[in-house]
C-alpha cells in the first residue's frame, strides 16, 4: 500500500514535472563528461529530473538524480530504457557512453558502440524523444595527406584504413543520421571532439603526452588540436540547452605542431620509420603490451585538423583555452608535483 | 583597517597569539629582501621578464601570470589566428617550483633527475625551440622556422641561380592577390624561390603562401617542411581561405603536369586545370598577378619518366635526368641553372560580375586569358635570359 502509494505520488510529481522543466537520460555517467553534465544540470533550474544509465553507479549524485544500471550491449536494453524512458517522461537524450579509446576487448568496444547505439536510439524513437545528443570525434574523418586544412562539418566522414574504432564511431554517427530521418521532430546534435586533454580523460593524445618518451613517425610532423576537457563539457551543456541540429567540431583555437607539442611539454621524442613502427605496433598491439593499435598511426602522420567555426556561430561555444593553454593546462599538475632542477632553480641558487 | 582605528598603538608588536607560525612568519621577511636586491641588481628589462626567479614564487603564484588579453564571445577575432602570437613564457613550462625535503633526499632526486628522460626531452625542447617558434598559424606556416632556413635558400637565390627579379610594382600592397605562375622543376623549388623574391622586396609581414601538390605530403621528411615554410596543401577550400585572411597566395595551375614536363616540353604551358583558380579569384574577388618563371625547368632536366617504377613508389612520376639516379642522392641536386622572374600586371576580374563563377564558358576563356598572357611573358623572359646557365650574353660573355 505504502509502495502504491509512493509511485502515485512519484507520477503525480513527475506530471507536474513535466509541465515545469526538462527530464535528461545520460548514459555514461561514470566518464567524466556524463559525470560533469549531471553535475551542471543539477545546478540548473530548468531541469526537473536527471536519469543517469551505465553499467557502474557515478560516484555522486545528486537529488534529482536517479541512477539505473542498464547494459547497452545486453539485447534486452532497448525494451528496458524505452520502458525508463516512457515512464520518466524523458524529453533529451545525452548519449555520452563511448569509450574513449580502443580496447584490447574489441568485440566489446563494438557491440557497446554500435548496438548500444542502437538500442538507445531505438528505444528513444519508441519513447517519443524530443531531442539526441550523442558524442562524436574528429577522429572520424581521418588522418589523410588529401585532406584541407580545416575539415568542416559537411565533408565526408572517410576513416582511417584499418581502424574499426573509428569505423564504429561513424557508424554510430550513421545510425543518428537514420534516426533523424525517421523522426523528422527530434532534434539531433552530434559534438565531434577533438582530442581532449586534462586530468581526467583518457584520449589518445592524453595518453601518448603521458609518456616521457614518446613515439612519433619519423619524418612526420602532423598539425594537431586539442581541446580542454572542461571547454568541451561546457559545449556539451550547450548541446543540450539549446536546439542545435546537426554534427559540431568542438575544438579549441590554433593548431600545434606534434613536434613543438613535444617540445613545449619536454618529451623525448622517439622518431621510428613508418614502416617499422607499423610493424612494431602491430606486434606491441597483439600482445597487449601497448593500448594504442597500430592504424592509429596514421593520425601521427598525417593532417585531421578540425574547423571550430561552426560550433562558434550556432553552438556559441566559445573555448576558454586555445591549443597551447590547454597542452600548459594538461602539464600543470605534474609541473607543480616534480621536484626540480631547471635552470631557473639553479639560477636562483646563484 | 589601521591598528589605530583598534585603539592600538601601530608601532606595537603584534600579539604573539598571530594566526600565522613563528618560523614562517620569519623566513617571509627575509625572502623578500633577497628578492628586493635582486631586483635592484636587475635591469629593467630584467625586471619585467618573469621568468627571471620562478623557483622563488609559489605554485599558485605561478599559474596566475597574465594571460593575453583574448577576445569575448561577441567580439571578431579572425585575424589573430594567421598571426602567430609568442604569448607563453617557455620558462613557465619548464622550471619546477623547489621543493625542499631532507638535504640527501634533495640530493638524490637530483642524481636521479639526469637520468629521467623528461631531462633530455626538456633539453632537446629547449635546444630545437631556437629555430622554432612556440606556435604556427592555422596552416601550419612558422615563421621563426623560415627565417632560421633562409640563409640555405638566400644563398641559393643569390649565388647559385642568380635570380633577376622584374615587375615588383604590380604586386598590390594589400588586399587579396593570386599569383599565378608557372611551374616547373621537378621539387617544389618555384614555390619557395618566388616567396623569397617577393618578401625581399615587400618585406616579410607579406608573406607568400603558396599551394603544394597533394603528393609532397605523403613525404616523410618533405611534406612537414614544406608545410612549416609556409606551404599549403592545395585545394580549393585552403586556398579561399587563406585569401579570406587578406594573403597572397601563389597557385601553379598547370599542377603536376607543369613539375612533371619533360625538357623538351620546357616553357610550353600545359592546361591551367579546369580553371579552379579563376573561380577562386571570382568568388574571393581577389586580384591575379601572372608570374613567369623562368630558370626553374633547367634545375632537373627531365628526359624521360619511368611509369612503372613511380606506380611501386606511389610518386606521380619518377624523372630520369641527366645525374638521377645515376649519381644517387647526389642527383637530387639542383643545377645552376640562370633564373629570371617577371611579375606581370595585375589582372581585375571584377568587371566580371558576381554570378560568373558558376558560367564554366566564362571561367575557361579567362583562365585561357591568364594563360596566354603567361605564355607570352615566358616567351620574352627565356628570349632575355639567353644561355640557360651563363645568362644573358652566353658563351660570349
Amino acid at each position: 500500500m505504502t509502495r502504491a502509494a509512493a509511485s502515485a505520488s512519484g507520477r503525480k510529481a513527475s506530471r507536474g514535472r513535466s509541465r515545469r522543466g526538462r527530464v535528461v537520460a545520460v548514459t555514461g555517467t561514470s566518464e567524466f563528461l556524463g559525470q560533469g553534465l549531471l553535475g551542471l544540470m543539477e545546478s540548473d533550474p530548468s531541469y526537473d529530473a536527471l536519469l543517469a544509465v551505465d553499467v557502474r553507479e557515478p560516484p555522486r549524485l545528486g537529488p534529482k538524480a536517479q541512477f539505473r544500471s542498464i547494459d547497452l550491449t545486453s539485447p534486452e536494453a532497448g525494451a528496458d530504457l524505452a520502458a525508463l524512458f516512457r515512464e520518466g517522461r524523458v524529453d533529451t537524450l545525452a548519449h555520452l557512453a563511448f569509450p574513449s579509446n580502443p580496447s584490447h576487448d574489441a568485440a566489446y568496444s563494438h557491440e557497446l558502440l554500435v548496438a548500444g547505439t542502437m538500442h538507445l536510439l531505438n528505444a528513444a524513437a519508441a519513447a517519443g524523444v524530443r531531442k539526441v545528443v550523442m558524442l562524436g570525434s574528429t577522429m572520424s574523418y581521418g588522418a589523410r595527406p588529401d585532406n584541407p586544412n580545416f575539415l568542416t562539418e559537411d565533408l565526408p566522414l572517410r576513416g582511417t584504413p584499418g581502424c574499426d574504432f573509428v569505423d564504429d564511431l561513424i557508424d554510430t554517427e550513421r545510425q543518428l543520421a537514420q534516426f533523424a530521418d525517421k523522426n523528422p521532430k527530434a532534434v539531433t546534435t552530434v559534438l565531434r571532439m577533438g582530442s581532449m586533454l586534462g586530468d581526467e580523460v583518457d584520449t589518445f593524445m592524453a595518453r601518448l603526452l603521458r609518456h616521457s618518451v614518446v613515439p612519433v613517425v619519423m619524418g612526420h610532423d602532423p598539425l594537431v588540436q586539442f581541446v580542454h576537457e572542461d571547454d568541451a563539457l561546457s559545449a556539451l551543456k550547450l548541446a543540450v540547452d539549446g536546439d542545435h541540429p546537426g554534427p559540431f567540431n568542438i575544438v579549441a583555437d590554433g593548431v600545434l605542431p606534434m613536434s613543438t607539442v613535444l617540445r613545449l611539454a619536454g618529451r623525448l621524442p622517439l622518431p621510428i620509420p613508418h614502416f617499422l613502427a607499423e610493424r612494431m605496433g602491430g606486434f606491441l598491439w597483439t600482445i597487449q603490451s601497448t593500448n594504442i593499435p597500430p592504424s592509429f598511426l596514421d593520425y601521427l602522420r598525417f593532417l585531421w585538423t578540425a574547423d571550430g567555426s561552426r560550433a562558434r556561430q550556432s553552438l556559441g561555444f566559445w573555448p576558454r583555452r586555445d591549443a597551447c593553454q590547454t597542452l600548459r593546462a594538461f602539464l600543470e599538475p605534474e609541473r607543480q608535483s616534480r621536484t626540480f632542477l631547471a635552470a631557473g632553480s639553479v639560477r636562483s641558487r646563484r | 583597517m589601521s591598528p589605530s582605528v583598534l585603539g592600538r598603538d601601530p608601532f606595537s608588536r603584534p600579539e604573539p597569539s598571530d594566526e600565522a607560525p613563528k618560523p614562517a612568519a620569519k623566513r617571509k621577511p627575509k625572502r623578500k629582501a633577497r628578492s628586493k636586491t635582486s631586483s635592484a641588481k636587475a635591469t629593467k628589462a630584467r625586471k619585467t621578464d618573469a621568468s627571471s626567479s620562478p623557483s622563488r614564487r609559489s605554485p599558485g603564484e605561478q599559474g596566475a601570470r597574465p594571460m593575453p588579453a583574448r577576445a569575448g564571445p561577441g567580439e571578431a577575432r579572425r585575424p589573430e589566428v594567421l598571426q602567430p602570437v609568442e604569448f607563453m613564457d617557455r620558462h613557465d613550462l619548464l622550471p619546477y617550483p623547489e621543493r625542499r625535503g631532507h638535504p640527501l633526499v634533495d640530493l638524490l632526486r637530483r642524481a636521479t633527475f639526469f637520468a629521467q628522460p623528461s631531462f633530455y626531452g626538456q633539453l632537446l625542447g629547449d635546444w630545437t625551440l631556437r629555430w622554432h617558434s612556440q606556435e604556427v598559424d592555422s596552416f601550419g606556416f612558422d615563421p621563426v622556422y623560415w627565417r632560421s632556413v633562409q640563409p640555405i635558400f638566400k644563398l641559393l637565390f643569390e649565388r647559385y641561380w642568380r635570380v633577376e627579379v622584374s615587375g615588383t610594382e604590380h604586386i598590390p600592397r594589400q588586399g587579396r592577390v593570386l599569383l599565378v605562375a608557372n611551374h616547373s622543376g621537378s621539387l617544389p623549388y618555384d614555390g619557395i624561390v618566388l616567396k623569397l623574391a617577393v618578401e625581399r622586396h615587400m618585406g616579410a609581414n607579406r608573406a607568400v603562401r603558396f599551394l603544394v601538390e597533394d603528393f609532397v605530403f605523403h613525404f616523410p621528411f618533405l611534406g612537414p617542411f614544406i608545410n612549416r615554410i609556409g606551404g599549403v596543401r592545395a585545394c580549393q577550400d585552403n586556398a579561399r581561405r587563406l585569401l579570406e585572411f587578406e594573403q597572397l597566395v601563389a597557385v601553379f595551375p598547370e599542377g603536376v603536369k607543369g613539375i612533371g614536363k619533360l625538357f623538351g616540353d620546357r616553357y610550353k604551358l600545359q592546361r591551367f586545370g579546369r580553371g579552379g583558380f579563376i573561380k577562386l579569384a571570382l568568388h574571393t574577388s581577389s586580384t591575379i598577378v601572372p608570374v613567369a618563371i623562368v630558370g626553374a625547368e633547367e634545375i632537373h632536366p627531365m628526359l624521360s619518366r619511368v611509369r612503372w617504377l613511380a606506380r611501386l613508389f606511389r610518386l606521380p612520376y619518377l624523372p630520369i635526368t641527366p645525374t638521377f639516379p645515376w649519381l644517387g642522392p647526389l642527383g637530387l641536386l639542383p643545377l645552376p641553372s640562370k633564373w629570371m622572374i617577371h611579375f606581370g600586371e595585375p589582372i581585375d576580374l571584377s568587371s566580371a560580375g558576381p554570378g560568373a563563377a558558376d558560367d564554366p564558358l566564362l571561367v575557361t576563356e579567362l583562365s585561357e586569358r591568364v594563360r596566354s598572357t603567361t605564355q607570352q611573358m615566358l616567351d620574352r623572359l627565356v628570349q632575355a635570359r639567353g644561355h640557360a646557365f651563363l645568362g644573358p650574353g652566353g658563351l660570349d660573355a
